[in-house]
């Protein structure tokens, strides 16, 4: 599956070095391409808009399934994972996500995770090889690798950074953002991330240029490697930044903020009295201009601690200041990892969590659990349309309500081969009864 | 296949029941060709976030005296101008009295004085009963398919139950196909055909031909019993009244394996008379008003959901109810179904088109009220598009005042209008989510005409 023949490469005449290949040979076990549809903020005519558009990008697995990539925002959908060679990718979902990186899990992964050297002294003129993704014309994900001999390294101490300065640039296309970056020694001691440059920054082309080559240490982001680093507590809010059309539309020219657009019902903010279309201008304290503001006031936090927050709601005059003290609650997280697999069904379920709620427009006294996925022409997946679709909860199986995956598991355990059993289900604002007949899997 | 009884004549087979069959098919021709209309209309469309004019064509069938053509809605429907050439090609104006959506169905009247004035004159087609139409029967159909006017097309009744997914939409946004199955035609309809009658060898109508898959030979029409029901009441009401409980989206076919007959409740609107009755999802629905109800197959249900919309309105409806072992007998007061003809608002300056969050879109998205307007379309670089505005979001206030429906949103927009603001504030719901967007209006005036 993981065949050199297809490692793409963009290498100097220096190629068929030993670095290199050796270089290539330890990394494939451990590179993934990552594919999801993402919100990006674009400024067009003086106006902020958002919209949701297709984002292919390097990952590294630094841990068992967890992957260390670029930028995903807050809530990327059809995230997927690919490892080389391949066009099936595997569901992954976001674990935590940053103005640069983020880092997700994909659950049944087998790949090798990367140590990375976390004390490195770079040495002038060093040879270092970065190896990245990228994925070709037919969807398939290919490895493809740079090696260039440094000239001139400058250590940012605060950032745990490294700005390189090579000839030819040690850069490449925006694909290998988070690219592992291996020393002399053929050890990865960091990550390539492209900084846009400053003089080639404007709107002309700016954002087509290749970026400057910069490496962030593997010490800036130690914490993720050993896991000691999680998110353990949410507020309870979706929100965006507050645009300048809509600040001055509000009269709020100059004010950073973020718009809460949905509050997840009996969360900290939900208790606290938030609704969707406050502005939360304050954390403890901190300005609030963008949604990764929010979430490194909270970082650190866990269930329990409180925060205060001070915001403005638009009332019927114009925009009223507020203060409130939100407790945070635990993040879901070990939940929305859970899965049953009912294979002679044909699905797979997960816990429905609070992100779940949010998605599908489900109430807060839905109890049921979620269908993550439904085996094509098993037999939930036999038939047009299919007895049961992803995106289904279901809330009874036979007269037994099915309230989490335990409750689940058992009454399906409890039914013969050969005998159909009906399903009560619910999507969206809609329910309906399925019938399925179980089967032994096929090998 | 289809053309087996014109092959075999061609063929030069002689056999006395062919000679029989071709005289039948002049007979059914001559009584019903000069019936046959040719609509062309004028109409809007509301695509691409903005309302343009456009024409298109149809075939219509007179089936009055006094000048009454059915056709089909999406033929007529939305139009601001019809024009009708006779078979005797006059051509004359009529009127759109009204349209069904659901059945895919409009009746326009003729000017009689004109096409008196004219000199022309029709024939009244005789419409025959879609009960008792075989799997196997001849039938002709007659229509302007791709406009080629006065076209018969020959075939069989491929199936006389047919059912279309009910989750379809006409090209102007409505739901259609609730409440009826559909003839099956081997006959050659196309675009253009629509409108025009299917026509048995007597030479009744027997369907109004109105829609076909993409393929060879799948051709769909509205049966006439559903046609002179809902004729009725479009040419005394303008439209069709129907009763609602709220158990149209909900009905399923129990299977064969079941050991009880009936019809299973899968979903229950909210609030709705048969939640208020106490009907619950898992019931199976016995018997409606006296009548026993019975569904096996998918294609049984469209029936099913029309007697509950053909029960009196305001009254009480008896549903008997199987539950578990219990059979109850279970009373929901009717309530008229809501308008399901879509009205379009383009608003020229915002860049975008809207229309009514109705009931049923309500129900369906889990919407607490009908309040605010779905935006349909925007366009592409336009006011709405640029302020991040997308087709489905749900405007509820504009410029903070709460938009109620598409009137109050009309009025709003031209309150606006105005006094020109530099940024319009604009409150949306998008899924779950509630956001504040600004746009800047344009200022051009161009083909404003609202």
């Amino acid at each position: 599956m993981r065949m050199f023949a297809s490692l793409l490469l963009l290498l100097s005449p220096a190629l068929a070095g030993e670095l290199e290949q050796s270089v290539l040979r330890s990394a494939q076990a451990s590179m993934v391409g990552v594919q999801a549809r993402v919100m990006r903020t674009f400024t067009f005519g003086g106006q902020t808009r958002s919209r949701r558009v297709p984002a292919r990008l390097t990952g590294v697995v630094i841990g068992e399934g967890r992957i260390l990539t670029g930028p995903l925002g807050d809530d990327p959908q059809n995230l997927k994972v690919f490892v080389p060679g391949t066009e099936d990718g595997i569901d992954a979902e976001l674990e935590e996500s940053g103005p640069d990186f983020s880092v997700i899990t994909a659950e049944g992964l087998t790949a090798v995770p990367l140590s990375f050297k976390k004390d490195w002294d770079p040495a002038i003129g060093e040879k270092l090889v970065w190896v990245g993704m990228l994925s070709g014309s037919l969807g398939k994900w290919n490895l493809i690798a740079k090696s260039a001999e440094v000239d001139v390294l400058i250590k940012d101490e605060q950032t745990d950074t490294l700005d390189v300065y090579s000839d030819p640039p040690f850069g490449g296309p925006v694909l290998v953002q988070n690219a592992p970056v291996f020393n002399r020694e053929g050890r990865p001691i960091g990550v390539l991330i492209l900084r846009r440059s400053a003089a080639g920054g404007g709107r002309r082309g700016g954002g087509r240029q290749p970026g400057l080559p910069v490496i962030r240490l593997a010490s800036a982001f130690s914490g993720w490697l050993d896991g000691s680093v999680q998110r353990r507590a949410v507020l309870g809010v979706s929100v965006e930044p507050l645009g300048e059309a809509v600040a001055e539309a509000l009269g709020l020219t100059g004010t950073p903020a973020v718009v809460v657009t949905q509050v997840t019902p009996g969360s900290g903010a939900d208790k606290a009295g938030l609704r969707a279309q406050d502005m939360i201008t304050q954390v403890d304290g901190k300005p609030m201009p963008n949604g990764e503001a929010l979430r490194a006031a909270l970082r650190g936090k866990a269930a329990g601690d409180k925060i205060t927050i001070v915001y403005l709601r638009d009332a019927g005059g114009g925009p009223q200041k507020a203060e409130v003290e939100a407790t945070l609650t635990a993040r879901d997280a070990q939940a929305a990892k859970e899965r049953h697999r009912a294979r002679r069904f044909g699905f797979v379920a997960q816990p429905l969590t609070d992100a779940v709620r949010r998605d599908q427009n489900l109430p807060a006294d839905v109890s049921g659990v979620y269908v993550r996925r439904v085996t094509r022409g098993g037999p939930a997946g036999l038939g047009r349309p299919t007895p049961l679709r992803r995106g289904d909860v279901i809330l009874k199986v036979g007269e037994d309500p099915t309230s989490d995956l335990a409750s689940l598991k058992a009454v399906l355990q409890s039914l013969p081969d050969g005998k159909p059993v009906t399903l009560f289900v619910r999507n969206g604002a809609n329910t309906r009864f399925v019938e399925i007949t179980p089967e032994k899997p096929s090998e | 296949m289809r053309r087996v009884p014109l092959l075999l004549l061609l063929c030069g087979a002689v056999a006395a029941d062919v000679q029989d069959l071709q005289s039948r098919v002049f007979h059914a021709r001559d009584r019903v060709l000069p019936a046959l209309v040719n609509v062309q209309v004028v109409t809007e469309t509301f695509q691409g976030g903005r309302r343009r004019q456009m024409t298109a064509g149809g075939s219509g069938v007179v089936v009055s005296a006094d000048g009454l053509v059915v056709t089909n809605f999406h033929v007529a429907g939305h139009a601001k101008k019809v024009f009708c050439t006779l078979a005797d090609k006059t051509r004359v104006r009529a009127e759109l009295l009204g349209g069904d959506p659901s059945t895919d169905l409009a009746v326009l009247r003729l000017d009689l004085k004109e096409i008196k004035r004219l000199g022309g004159s029709f024939k009244v087609a005789t419409l025959g009963r879609s009960e008792g139409v075989q799997v196997g029967d001849f039938v002709i159909a007659l229509g302007s398919p791709f406009g080629l006017t006065a076209s018969l097309t020959s075939g069989v009744i491929s199936n006389t139950e047919r059912y279309l997914s009910s989750s379809q939409r006409l090209p102007t946004g409505e739901p259609t196909g609730m409440f009826n199955n559909w003839i099956q035609t081997d006959a050659a309809i196309n675009p253009g055909n629509s409108g025009g009658p299917l026509v048995n060898l007597s030479g009744e109508v027997i369907g109004i031909n109105t829609r076909a898959i993409t393929g060879d030979g799948l051709g769909f029409a509205i049966p006439v019993d559903t046609v002179k029901r809902v004729y009725t009441q479009i040419v005394a009401h303008g439209s069709v009244v129907r009763s609602w409980i709220g158990v149209d989206r909900g009905l399923e076919p129990l299977g064969l394996e079941s050991e009880v007959r009936g019809v299973r409740v899968g979903h229950v609107d909210e609030g709705s008379p048969a939640a208020k009755a106490g009907l619950r999802p898992g019931d199976i629905i016995q018997a409606i008003a006296g009548k026993p109800v019975e569904a096996v197959h998918l294609d049984q249900i469209a029936s099913i959901r029309s007697t509950i919309a053909d029960a009196p309105l305001g009254k009480p409806l008896t549903l008997r109810v199987r539950r578990g072992e219990e059979t109850v007998d279970l009373s929901a007061v009717t309530e008229r179904l809501g308008a399901l003809k879509l009205e379009y608002f383009d608003a020229r300056r915002f860049g975008l088109t809207a229309r009514p969050v109705t009931e049923r879109f309500a129900r369906q998205r889990g919407l607490k009220s009908t309040a605010g307007v779905v935006i349909t379309g925007v366009t592409g670089g336009g006011p709405a598009a640029a302020a991040d505005l997308q087709a489905g979001d749900i405007i509820l206030k504009v410029q903070r005042k709460s938009v109620e429906s598409l009137q109050s949103f009309r009025k709003l927009y031209r309150e606006i209008q105005k006094d020109m603001p530099e940024k319009v504030l604009v409150s949306i719901q998008r899924g779950q989510a509630r956001m504040f967007r600004a746009l800047t209006p344009s200022k051009k005036d161009e083909e404003d005409d609202e």
